[in-house]
Protein backbone atom coordinates (compact mmCIF):
# COMPACT_ATOMS: atom_id res chain seq x y z
CA UNK A 1 0.00 0.00 0.00
CA UNK A 2 1.30 3.37 -0.87
CA UNK A 3 1.67 6.02 1.55
CA UNK A 4 1.50 9.52 1.10
CA UNK A 5 4.26 11.64 2.95
CA UNK A 6 2.68 14.29 5.06
CA UNK A 7 4.88 16.73 7.28
CA UNK A 8 1.85 17.99 9.43
CA UNK A 9 1.00 14.53 10.96
CA UNK A 10 0.06 13.63 14.65
CA UNK A 11 3.74 11.96 15.21
CA UNK A 12 4.74 14.98 14.76
CA UNK A 13 2.30 16.99 17.55
CA UNK A 14 3.56 13.80 19.91
CA UNK A 15 6.83 15.00 19.31
CA UNK A 16 6.14 18.47 20.20
CA UNK A 17 4.08 17.69 23.31
CA UNK A 18 7.11 15.49 24.24
CA UNK A 19 9.47 18.56 24.17
CA UNK A 20 8.52 19.65 27.72
CA UNK A 21 9.49 16.51 29.24
CA UNK A 22 13.18 16.46 30.49
CA UNK A 23 15.11 13.81 28.82
CA UNK A 24 15.89 11.71 32.24
CA UNK A 25 12.28 10.83 32.49
CA UNK A 26 11.54 9.44 29.25
CA UNK A 27 15.21 7.66 29.68
CA UNK A 28 13.77 5.84 32.97
CA UNK A 29 10.48 5.27 31.34
CA UNK A 30 11.95 3.76 28.14
CA UNK A 31 14.61 1.53 29.81
CA UNK A 32 12.51 -1.18 30.31
CA UNK A 33 10.73 -1.18 26.57
CA UNK A 34 14.92 -0.87 25.42
CA UNK A 35 15.88 -3.93 27.75
CA UNK A 36 12.68 -5.90 26.24
CA UNK A 37 14.11 -5.24 23.28
CA UNK A 38 17.36 -6.05 23.45
CA UNK A 39 16.42 -9.23 24.86
CA UNK A 40 14.16 -10.45 22.47
CA UNK A 41 15.46 -8.59 19.19
CA UNK A 42 18.97 -9.13 19.48
CA UNK A 43 19.56 -12.54 19.13
CA UNK A 44 17.22 -12.54 16.19
CA UNK A 45 19.32 -10.21 14.12
CA UNK A 46 21.94 -12.83 13.58
CA UNK A 47 25.05 -12.48 11.76
CA UNK A 48 23.63 -9.90 9.88
CA UNK A 49 25.19 -6.82 11.86
CA UNK A 50 28.65 -8.57 12.66
CA UNK A 51 31.78 -7.40 11.81
CA UNK A 52 30.19 -3.71 12.16
CA UNK A 53 30.42 -1.39 14.71
CA UNK A 54 29.09 2.11 15.50
CA UNK A 55 26.24 4.15 16.78
CA UNK A 56 23.35 4.64 14.22
CA UNK A 57 20.81 7.58 15.46
CA UNK A 58 17.02 7.00 14.89
CA UNK A 59 15.57 10.82 15.31
CA UNK A 60 11.80 10.96 14.51
CA UNK A 61 11.13 14.06 12.56
CA UNK A 62 10.22 16.80 15.63
CA UNK A 63 10.74 14.77 18.35
CA UNK A 64 13.09 15.82 21.35
CA UNK A 65 14.63 12.41 21.60
CA UNK A 66 16.28 9.95 19.29
CA UNK A 67 17.13 6.01 19.88
CA UNK A 68 20.59 5.66 19.96
CA UNK A 69 21.67 2.33 18.32
CA UNK A 70 24.80 1.04 19.58
CA UNK A 71 25.75 -2.05 17.21
CA UNK A 72 29.23 -3.50 18.41
CA UNK A 73 29.95 -6.57 15.83
CA UNK A 74 26.74 -8.16 16.23
CA UNK A 75 25.75 -7.21 20.13
CA UNK A 76 23.26 -4.14 20.49
CA UNK A 77 22.80 -1.76 22.82
CA UNK A 78 19.57 0.69 22.64
CA UNK A 79 18.84 4.38 24.47
CA UNK A 80 17.12 7.06 24.19
CA UNK A 81 19.11 10.57 23.79
CA UNK A 82 18.69 14.13 23.09
CA UNK A 83 18.08 14.37 19.09
CA UNK A 84 20.65 16.97 17.82
CA UNK A 85 23.29 16.69 14.66
CA UNK A 86 25.08 13.49 13.76
CA UNK A 87 28.09 14.45 15.27
CA UNK A 88 26.47 15.61 18.22
CA UNK A 89 24.65 12.67 19.21
CA UNK A 90 28.00 10.66 18.57
CA UNK A 91 26.22 8.78 15.00
CA UNK A 92 28.29 7.20 12.27
CA UNK A 93 24.82 7.14 10.97
CA UNK A 94 21.99 8.63 11.43
CA UNK A 95 17.97 8.17 9.88
CA UNK A 96 15.57 11.05 10.38
CA UNK A 97 11.70 10.72 9.29
CA UNK A 98 8.38 11.15 10.38
CA UNK A 99 6.96 8.45 12.93
CA UNK A 100 4.66 7.56 10.46
CA UNK A 101 7.36 7.05 8.23
CA UNK A 102 9.11 4.67 10.68
CA UNK A 103 6.68 2.80 11.71
CA UNK A 104 4.96 2.16 8.18
CA UNK A 105 8.52 0.31 7.25
CA UNK A 106 8.17 -2.01 9.79
CA UNK A 107 5.00 -2.83 8.25
CA UNK A 108 4.64 -6.06 5.28
CA UNK A 109 1.75 -3.43 4.02
CA UNK A 110 4.17 -0.57 3.98
CA UNK A 111 6.78 1.79 2.91
CA UNK A 112 10.13 -0.02 1.91
CA UNK A 113 13.13 1.67 2.74
CA UNK A 114 14.23 2.40 -0.67
CA UNK A 115 10.57 3.71 -1.11
CA UNK A 116 10.67 6.14 1.19
CA UNK A 117 14.29 6.97 0.53
CA UNK A 118 12.57 8.14 -3.32
CA UNK A 119 9.47 10.05 -1.58
CA UNK A 120 11.74 12.10 0.74
CA UNK A 121 10.54 11.08 3.53
CA UNK A 122 13.66 9.50 4.98
CA UNK A 123 17.04 11.13 5.26
CA UNK A 124 20.28 9.08 5.80
CA UNK A 125 23.59 10.99 7.12
CA UNK A 126 26.75 9.14 7.43
CA UNK A 127 27.90 5.66 7.34
CA UNK A 128 25.09 4.36 5.11
CA UNK A 129 26.45 0.73 5.21
CA UNK A 130 25.16 0.66 9.08
CA UNK A 131 21.73 1.86 8.09
CA UNK A 132 21.32 -0.57 5.11
CA UNK A 133 22.51 -3.53 6.84
CA UNK A 134 20.29 -2.64 10.37
CA UNK A 135 17.51 -2.12 8.32
CA UNK A 136 17.62 -5.68 6.14
CA UNK A 137 18.74 -7.28 10.04
CA UNK A 138 15.30 -6.04 11.60
CA UNK A 139 13.07 -6.66 8.33
CA UNK A 140 14.77 -10.51 8.23
CA UNK A 141 14.21 -10.49 12.15
CA UNK A 142 10.53 -9.74 11.48
CA UNK A 143 10.84 -6.88 14.05
CA UNK A 144 7.69 -4.96 13.83
CA UNK A 145 5.50 -2.61 16.04
CA UNK A 146 4.46 -5.97 18.07
CA UNK A 147 7.97 -6.22 19.31
CA UNK A 148 7.81 -3.20 20.61
CA UNK A 149 4.34 -3.43 23.11
CA UNK A 150 5.52 -7.00 23.77
CA UNK A 151 8.92 -5.09 25.45
CA UNK A 152 6.51 -3.06 27.21
CA UNK A 153 6.30 -4.06 30.91
CA UNK A 154 3.33 -5.80 32.88
CA UNK A 155 0.73 -4.54 33.33
CA UNK A 156 0.89 -1.76 30.43
CA UNK A 157 2.12 -4.55 28.05
CA UNK A 158 -1.21 -6.60 28.38
CA UNK A 159 -3.52 -3.37 28.07
CA UNK A 160 -1.45 -2.18 25.15
CA UNK A 161 -3.22 -3.85 22.37
CA UNK A 162 -6.18 -2.43 23.29
CA UNK A 163 -4.52 1.01 23.69
CA UNK A 164 -3.05 0.79 20.44
CA UNK A 165 -6.36 0.15 18.68
CA UNK A 166 -7.45 3.15 20.19
CA UNK A 167 -4.59 4.88 19.66
CA UNK A 168 -5.05 3.83 16.23
CA UNK A 169 -8.68 5.52 15.74
CA UNK A 170 -7.39 8.14 16.86
CA UNK A 171 -4.50 8.59 14.80
CA UNK A 172 -6.29 7.64 11.69
CA UNK A 173 -8.45 10.86 12.63
CA UNK A 174 -6.00 13.34 13.60
CA UNK A 175 -4.28 12.48 10.14
CA UNK A 176 -6.99 13.60 8.08
CA UNK A 177 -8.02 16.47 10.12
CA UNK A 178 -4.32 17.71 10.04
CA UNK A 179 -4.25 16.89 6.13
CA UNK A 180 -7.02 19.19 5.62
CA UNK A 181 -5.28 22.10 7.63
CA UNK A 182 -2.26 20.99 5.55
CA UNK A 183 -3.56 21.14 2.70
CA UNK A 184 -5.47 24.70 3.14
CA UNK A 185 -2.22 26.26 4.63
CA UNK A 186 -0.29 25.13 1.24
CA UNK A 187 -2.85 26.05 -1.61
CA UNK A 188 -1.93 29.34 -1.77
CA UNK A 189 1.71 28.50 -2.16
CA UNK A 190 0.73 26.01 -4.57
CA UNK A 191 -1.37 28.20 -6.82
CA UNK A 192 1.61 30.85 -6.27
CA UNK A 193 4.20 28.12 -7.68
CA UNK A 194 1.75 27.29 -10.88
CA UNK A 195 1.84 30.53 -11.98
CA UNK A 196 5.58 30.75 -11.14
CA UNK A 197 6.02 27.44 -13.24
CA UNK A 198 4.37 28.74 -15.80
CA UNK A 199 5.74 31.81 -16.04
CA UNK A 200 9.21 29.92 -16.60
CA UNK A 201 7.69 28.15 -19.16
CA UNK A 202 6.65 31.00 -21.31
CA UNK A 203 10.57 32.83 -20.45
CA UNK A 204 11.87 29.62 -21.49
CA UNK A 205 10.18 28.90 -24.70
CA UNK A 206 10.35 32.66 -25.35
CA UNK A 207 14.05 32.33 -25.58
CA UNK A 208 14.16 29.76 -27.31
CA UNK A 209 12.02 31.10 -30.33
CA UNK A 210 14.83 34.02 -29.93
CA UNK A 211 17.90 31.72 -30.40
CA UNK A 212 16.37 30.11 -33.04
CA UNK A 213 15.75 33.62 -34.98
CA UNK A 214 19.04 34.73 -34.58
CA UNK A 215 20.55 31.67 -35.56
CA UNK A 216 18.70 31.48 -38.66
CA UNK B 1 3.25 -17.47 -28.44
CA UNK B 2 4.05 -19.60 -25.27
CA UNK B 3 0.84 -22.11 -23.83
CA UNK B 4 1.80 -22.19 -20.77
CA UNK B 5 2.11 -19.59 -18.69
CA UNK B 6 4.71 -17.32 -18.20
CA UNK B 7 6.88 -17.99 -15.10
CA UNK B 8 7.49 -15.34 -13.09
CA UNK B 9 10.85 -15.10 -10.91
CA UNK B 10 11.58 -13.36 -8.14
CA UNK B 11 13.92 -11.34 -6.03
CA UNK B 12 15.03 -12.51 -2.31
CA UNK B 13 17.59 -10.61 -0.54
CA UNK B 14 16.83 -12.11 2.73
CA UNK B 15 14.94 -15.56 4.30
CA UNK B 16 12.39 -13.21 5.21
CA UNK B 17 11.97 -11.93 1.76
CA UNK B 18 11.54 -15.35 0.63
CA UNK B 19 8.90 -16.10 2.29
CA UNK B 20 7.08 -13.51 1.40
CA UNK B 21 7.67 -13.94 -2.38
CA UNK B 22 6.37 -17.56 -2.03
CA UNK B 23 3.80 -16.47 0.04
CA UNK B 24 2.55 -13.77 -2.66
CA UNK B 25 2.74 -16.10 -6.18
CA UNK B 26 6.18 -16.17 -6.86
CA UNK B 27 6.96 -19.44 -9.59
CA UNK B 28 10.57 -18.98 -9.01
CA UNK B 29 12.68 -17.45 -6.19
CA UNK B 30 16.30 -16.22 -7.17
CA UNK B 31 19.21 -15.09 -4.19
CA UNK B 32 22.37 -15.38 -3.58
CA UNK B 33 25.57 -15.68 -0.99
CA UNK B 34 26.50 -13.07 1.10
CA UNK B 35 29.77 -12.18 -0.38
CA UNK B 36 31.45 -11.17 -3.44
CA UNK B 37 29.78 -13.76 -5.81
CA UNK B 38 26.76 -12.18 -5.71
CA UNK B 39 25.91 -9.02 -8.18
CA UNK B 40 24.09 -7.47 -4.91
CA UNK B 41 26.82 -7.82 -2.06
CA UNK B 42 25.61 -4.93 -0.23
CA UNK B 43 25.96 -4.96 4.19
CA UNK B 44 23.74 -7.40 5.81
CA UNK B 45 21.93 -8.63 2.66
CA UNK B 46 21.43 -12.22 1.39
CA UNK B 47 22.15 -15.59 2.53
CA UNK B 48 25.09 -17.57 4.66
CA UNK B 49 25.63 -20.96 3.09
CA UNK B 50 23.37 -22.48 5.98
CA UNK B 51 20.51 -19.96 5.14
CA UNK B 52 20.63 -20.74 1.49
CA UNK B 53 20.03 -24.18 1.96
CA UNK B 54 17.54 -24.03 4.14
CA UNK B 55 15.86 -21.48 1.40
CA UNK B 56 16.14 -23.74 -1.30
CA UNK B 57 14.55 -26.24 1.31
CA UNK B 58 12.02 -24.02 1.65
CA UNK B 59 11.41 -23.27 -1.81
CA UNK B 60 10.88 -27.42 -3.14
CA UNK B 61 8.55 -27.27 -0.16
CA UNK B 62 6.24 -24.63 -1.26
CA UNK B 63 6.37 -25.60 -5.25
CA UNK B 64 8.74 -22.41 -5.73
CA UNK B 65 11.72 -23.21 -7.98
CA UNK B 66 15.31 -22.20 -6.54
CA UNK B 67 17.57 -20.18 -8.74
CA UNK B 68 20.81 -19.02 -6.96
CA UNK B 69 22.88 -16.34 -8.50
CA UNK B 70 26.60 -16.87 -8.80
CA UNK B 71 26.84 -13.46 -10.85
CA UNK B 72 30.11 -11.55 -10.89
CA UNK B 73 33.37 -12.24 -12.61
CA UNK B 74 35.90 -14.43 -10.22
CA UNK B 75 39.20 -12.92 -9.25
CA UNK B 76 42.34 -13.63 -11.66
CA UNK B 77 43.99 -16.59 -10.13
CA UNK B 78 41.44 -17.27 -7.80
CA UNK B 79 37.64 -18.82 -8.04
CA UNK B 80 37.87 -20.58 -5.57
CA UNK B 81 35.04 -18.90 -3.56
CA UNK B 82 33.20 -18.88 -7.01
CA UNK B 83 33.52 -22.54 -7.47
CA UNK B 84 32.84 -23.24 -3.66
CA UNK B 85 29.44 -21.85 -3.51
CA UNK B 86 28.38 -23.63 -7.35
CA UNK B 87 29.19 -26.71 -5.64
CA UNK B 88 26.94 -25.51 -2.30
CA UNK B 89 24.17 -25.59 -4.89
CA UNK B 90 24.58 -28.77 -6.67
CA UNK B 91 25.08 -30.48 -2.90
CA UNK B 92 21.72 -28.14 -1.62
CA UNK B 93 19.81 -28.86 -4.84
CA UNK B 94 18.98 -25.71 -6.61
CA UNK B 95 16.86 -25.47 -9.72
CA UNK B 96 19.49 -23.59 -11.13
CA UNK B 97 22.81 -21.42 -10.73
CA UNK B 98 22.40 -18.69 -12.55
CA UNK B 99 25.94 -17.34 -13.91
CA UNK B 100 28.11 -14.98 -16.41
CA UNK B 101 31.89 -16.01 -16.24
CA UNK B 102 33.05 -18.97 -18.82
CA UNK B 103 35.58 -20.42 -16.75
CA UNK B 104 32.73 -21.11 -13.83
CA UNK B 105 30.17 -22.24 -16.55
CA UNK B 106 33.32 -24.79 -17.70
CA UNK B 107 33.83 -25.77 -14.25
CA UNK B 108 29.72 -26.33 -13.42
CA UNK B 109 29.17 -28.31 -16.68
CA UNK B 110 32.25 -30.38 -16.07
CA UNK B 111 31.69 -30.90 -12.23
CA UNK B 112 27.96 -30.97 -12.02
CA UNK B 113 26.20 -31.98 -15.46
CA UNK B 114 23.10 -32.11 -14.15
CA UNK B 115 23.01 -29.00 -12.44
CA UNK B 116 21.07 -26.32 -14.23
CA UNK B 117 22.62 -23.48 -15.73
CA UNK B 118 21.16 -19.89 -16.54
CA UNK B 119 23.10 -16.92 -18.23
CA UNK B 120 23.04 -14.00 -15.78
CA UNK B 121 21.81 -10.89 -17.76
CA UNK B 122 25.83 -9.71 -16.22
CA UNK B 123 26.94 -11.87 -19.68
CA UNK B 124 24.73 -9.55 -21.44
CA UNK B 125 24.40 -12.10 -24.19
CA UNK B 126 21.79 -10.02 -26.64
CA UNK B 127 22.07 -12.64 -30.14
CA UNK B 128 21.77 -15.69 -31.34
CA UNK B 129 25.17 -17.03 -32.23
CA UNK B 130 26.15 -15.68 -28.46
CA UNK B 131 23.55 -17.73 -27.05
CA UNK B 132 24.17 -20.69 -29.19
CA UNK B 133 28.10 -20.31 -27.89
CA UNK B 134 26.80 -20.42 -24.62
CA UNK B 135 24.16 -23.58 -25.03
CA UNK B 136 27.32 -25.39 -27.26
CA UNK B 137 30.11 -25.03 -24.83
CA UNK B 138 28.26 -25.11 -21.40
CA UNK B 139 24.80 -26.49 -21.57
CA UNK B 140 22.86 -23.23 -20.57
CA UNK B 141 19.43 -23.80 -20.81
CA UNK B 142 18.23 -20.13 -20.20
CA UNK B 143 19.42 -16.84 -20.85
CA UNK B 144 18.64 -14.07 -19.02
CA UNK B 145 18.53 -11.12 -21.58
CA UNK B 146 19.62 -8.07 -21.22
CA UNK B 147 17.52 -4.56 -20.82
CA UNK B 148 18.82 -3.29 -24.06
CA UNK B 149 16.74 -4.99 -26.56
CA UNK B 150 13.34 -4.37 -28.47
CA UNK B 151 10.31 -6.68 -28.10
CA UNK B 152 10.91 -7.19 -32.17
CA UNK B 153 14.81 -8.05 -30.88
CA UNK B 154 13.54 -10.70 -28.25
CA UNK B 155 11.39 -12.44 -30.58
CA UNK B 156 13.75 -12.74 -33.28
CA UNK B 157 16.22 -14.00 -30.63
CA UNK B 158 13.79 -16.61 -29.20
CA UNK B 159 12.83 -17.41 -33.33
CA UNK B 160 16.83 -18.12 -33.90
CA UNK B 161 17.21 -20.40 -30.42
CA UNK B 162 14.13 -21.97 -29.84
CA UNK B 163 15.85 -24.38 -27.40
CA UNK B 164 17.48 -22.15 -25.23
CA UNK B 165 14.51 -20.51 -22.81
CA UNK B 166 14.76 -17.00 -22.58
CA UNK B 167 14.14 -14.38 -18.96
CA UNK B 168 13.20 -10.65 -19.69
CA UNK B 169 13.54 -8.12 -16.41
CA UNK B 170 9.81 -7.03 -16.35
CA UNK B 171 9.93 -4.93 -13.10
CA UNK B 172 12.62 -2.89 -11.00
CA UNK B 173 15.47 -0.91 -10.90
CA UNK B 174 17.58 -0.01 -14.27
CA UNK B 175 20.72 -0.66 -15.04
CA UNK B 176 21.73 1.35 -18.25
CA UNK B 177 24.65 -0.24 -19.50
CA UNK B 178 25.30 -2.94 -21.25
CA UNK B 179 25.41 -4.77 -18.12
CA UNK B 180 28.20 -6.80 -16.74
CA UNK B 181 30.33 -3.75 -18.49
CA UNK B 182 30.20 -0.77 -16.68
CA UNK B 183 32.81 0.29 -14.88
CA UNK B 184 31.72 4.02 -13.56
CA UNK B 185 31.31 3.00 -10.17
CA UNK B 186 34.10 1.09 -10.14
CA UNK B 187 36.08 4.24 -11.28
CA UNK B 188 34.38 6.38 -8.53
CA UNK B 189 35.05 4.07 -5.70
CA UNK B 190 37.85 1.36 -6.78
CA UNK B 191 35.19 -1.07 -6.04
CA UNK B 192 33.77 -3.10 -8.84
CA UNK B 193 29.96 -3.60 -9.37
CA UNK B 194 30.90 -6.74 -11.61
CA UNK B 195 33.92 -8.08 -10.00
CA UNK B 196 32.76 -7.20 -6.22
CA UNK B 197 28.81 -7.17 -6.65
CA UNK B 198 28.00 -3.47 -5.62
CA UNK B 199 27.19 -0.71 -7.80
CA UNK B 200 27.73 2.15 -5.58
CA UNK B 201 28.73 0.40 -2.44
CA UNK B 202 26.93 1.94 1.01
CA UNK B 203 30.13 2.73 1.78
CA UNK B 204 31.33 5.21 -0.15
CA UNK B 205 27.68 6.75 -0.67
CA UNK B 206 26.66 9.94 1.30
CA UNK B 207 23.69 12.05 1.72
CA UNK B 208 24.01 15.44 2.64
CA UNK B 209 20.95 18.37 3.46
CA UNK B 210 20.97 21.54 3.03
CA UNK B 211 17.82 22.85 4.39
CA UNK B 212 15.04 21.02 1.83
CA UNK B 213 18.15 20.07 -0.54
CA UNK B 214 19.92 16.71 -0.42
CA UNK B 215 23.15 15.92 -2.49
CA UNK B 216 24.44 12.63 -3.41
CA UNK B 217 27.74 11.63 -3.58
CA UNK B 218 29.95 8.30 -4.16
CA UNK B 219 33.04 8.55 -3.04
CA UNK B 220 33.79 12.03 -4.22
CA UNK B 221 31.97 12.62 -7.03
CA UNK B 222 28.72 14.53 -6.79
CA UNK B 223 26.21 12.67 -8.22
CA UNK B 224 23.05 14.61 -7.71
CA UNK B 225 21.39 17.26 -6.59
CA UNK B 226 17.01 16.90 -5.40
CA UNK B 227 15.37 20.53 -4.77
CA UNK B 228 12.81 20.73 -2.24
CA UNK B 229 10.03 17.86 -2.71
CA UNK B 230 11.73 16.45 -5.62
CA UNK B 231 11.50 12.38 -5.44
CA UNK B 232 15.50 11.01 -5.26
CA UNK B 233 16.41 8.23 -7.41
CA UNK B 234 19.45 5.86 -6.41
CA UNK B 235 22.95 7.28 -6.00
CA UNK B 236 24.71 5.11 -9.10
CA UNK B 237 26.65 7.37 -11.19
CA UNK B 238 24.39 6.57 -14.50
CA UNK B 239 21.35 8.41 -12.85
CA UNK B 240 23.18 11.50 -11.70
CA UNK B 241 22.64 14.77 -12.99
CA UNK B 242 25.66 16.84 -14.78
CA UNK B 243 26.74 19.78 -16.29
CA UNK B 244 26.92 19.62 -19.89
CA UNK B 245 27.33 22.37 -22.40
CA UNK B 246 26.51 24.70 -19.54
CA UNK B 247 22.85 23.14 -18.76
CA UNK B 248 22.70 20.38 -15.73
CA UNK B 249 21.23 17.29 -16.96
CA UNK B 250 20.59 13.57 -16.66
CA UNK B 251 23.46 12.58 -18.60
CA UNK B 252 22.78 8.78 -19.10
CA UNK B 253 19.05 8.40 -17.80
CA UNK B 254 16.57 9.81 -16.14
CA UNK B 255 16.07 8.49 -12.25
CA UNK B 256 12.78 5.52 -13.15
CA UNK B 257 11.78 2.35 -12.86
CA UNK B 258 10.84 -0.24 -15.54
CA UNK B 259 7.62 -1.60 -15.33
CA UNK B 260 6.67 -3.51 -18.39
CA UNK B 261 3.43 -5.36 -17.02
CA UNK B 262 1.45 -3.44 -20.59
CA UNK B 263 3.98 -5.42 -22.46
CA UNK B 264 3.23 -9.06 -20.44
CA UNK B 265 1.53 -10.29 -23.98
CA UNK B 266 3.80 -8.98 -26.06
CA UNK B 267 6.40 -10.95 -23.98
CA UNK B 268 4.05 -14.04 -24.51
CA UNK B 269 4.02 -13.81 -28.00
CA UNK B 270 7.52 -13.54 -28.22
CA UNK B 271 8.09 -16.65 -26.97
CA UNK B 272 9.48 -15.50 -23.59
CA UNK B 273 9.62 -18.19 -21.31
CA UNK B 274 9.99 -16.41 -17.85
CA UNK B 275 9.67 -12.76 -16.39
CA UNK B 276 11.97 -11.63 -14.00
CA UNK B 277 11.30 -8.75 -10.85
CA UNK B 278 14.60 -6.84 -10.20
CA UNK B 279 15.32 -6.08 -6.16
CA UNK B 280 17.08 -8.23 -4.33
CA UNK B 281 17.98 -5.30 -2.08
CA UNK B 282 14.41 -4.46 -1.71
CA UNK B 283 12.38 -4.77 1.57
CA UNK B 284 9.58 -7.39 1.81
CA UNK B 285 6.78 -4.52 1.32
CA UNK B 286 8.11 -4.10 -2.52
CA UNK B 287 8.39 -7.67 -2.92
CA UNK B 288 4.85 -8.63 -1.88
CA UNK B 289 3.10 -5.57 -3.34
CA UNK B 290 4.78 -6.20 -6.87
CA UNK B 291 4.77 -10.34 -7.04
CA UNK B 292 1.17 -10.01 -6.60
CA UNK B 293 0.25 -7.09 -8.97
CA UNK B 294 2.53 -9.38 -11.96
CA UNK B 295 0.65 -12.68 -11.16
CA UNK B 296 -2.47 -11.00 -11.61
CA UNK B 297 -1.45 -9.60 -14.67
CA UNK B 298 -0.12 -12.78 -15.78
CA UNK B 299 -3.47 -14.34 -15.41
CA UNK B 300 -4.50 -11.65 -17.33
CA UNK B 301 -6.58 -9.71 -14.33
CA UNK B 302 -6.52 -5.74 -14.86
CA UNK B 303 -4.30 -4.16 -12.35
CA UNK B 304 -3.90 -1.09 -10.90
CA UNK B 305 -0.32 0.41 -12.14
CA UNK B 306 -0.72 2.90 -9.06
CA UNK B 307 -0.15 0.32 -6.73
CA UNK B 308 3.24 -0.40 -7.56
CA UNK B 309 4.03 3.33 -7.92
CA UNK B 310 5.68 4.43 -4.30
CA UNK B 311 8.22 1.86 -5.27
CA UNK B 312 9.97 3.00 -8.16
CA UNK B 313 12.48 5.00 -8.42
CA UNK B 314 11.87 8.70 -8.01
CA UNK B 315 8.04 7.54 -8.63
CA UNK B 316 8.46 7.30 -12.42
CA UNK B 317 8.02 4.32 -14.66
CA UNK B 318 9.10 2.97 -18.34
CA UNK B 319 8.79 0.12 -20.36
CA UNK B 320 12.32 1.03 -21.30
CA UNK B 321 13.99 -0.48 -24.51
CA UNK B 322 11.36 -3.02 -24.64
CA UNK B 323 9.42 -0.22 -26.81
CA UNK B 324 11.95 1.21 -28.81
CA UNK B 325 12.59 3.97 -26.27
CA UNK B 326 14.80 4.55 -22.62
CA UNK B 327 12.13 6.94 -21.31
S1 LIG C 1 26.34 2.89 -12.77
FE1 LIG C 1 24.32 2.42 -13.57
S2 LIG C 1 24.73 1.36 -15.52
FE2 LIG C 1 26.59 1.28 -14.31
S3 LIG C 1 26.47 -0.67 -13.18
FE3 LIG C 1 25.64 0.95 -11.86
S4 LIG C 1 23.43 0.87 -12.23
FE4 LIG C 1 24.41 -0.20 -13.94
Amino acid sequence: MSQSVRTFSPGLLVGLLLRPVPLGVLRIAARPVMDGLIRDLGPRLGDRLSGLKGRLAIVPTGHPVAVAIDIDDGALDLDLIEADTREAMGAVAAVRAPLETLTAMLDLEGMDGDASFFARALHIEGDTSLVMALRYALEDAGAGVDDITGAVPWPFGAALPHAMRVGQRIHDAASRDLATVQDAILAPVRTELARQEARMARMESQMQRTQRRRAS
Amino acid sequence: MNAVPMELVCPAGTPAALDAAIEAGADAVYFGFRDRTNARNFPGLNFSPKELAEGIETCKRRGARPMIAINTYPDAGDDSLWRRNVDICAEAGAGAVILCDMGLAGYATKKHPDLRLHLSVQASASNAPSVRFYRDAFNIRRVVLPRVMTVEEIAALTAAVPDVETEVFVFGGLCVMAEGRCSMSGYATGISPNKDGACSPASHVRYEEQGEIMTSRLGSFTLNRFGAGEAAGYPTPCKGRYRVHGREMHLFEDPCSLDATPLLPAFAKAGVTALKVEGRQRGKAYVAQVVKNLKAAIAGQVTDPSASRAFMEAGGATTGVYSGTWH
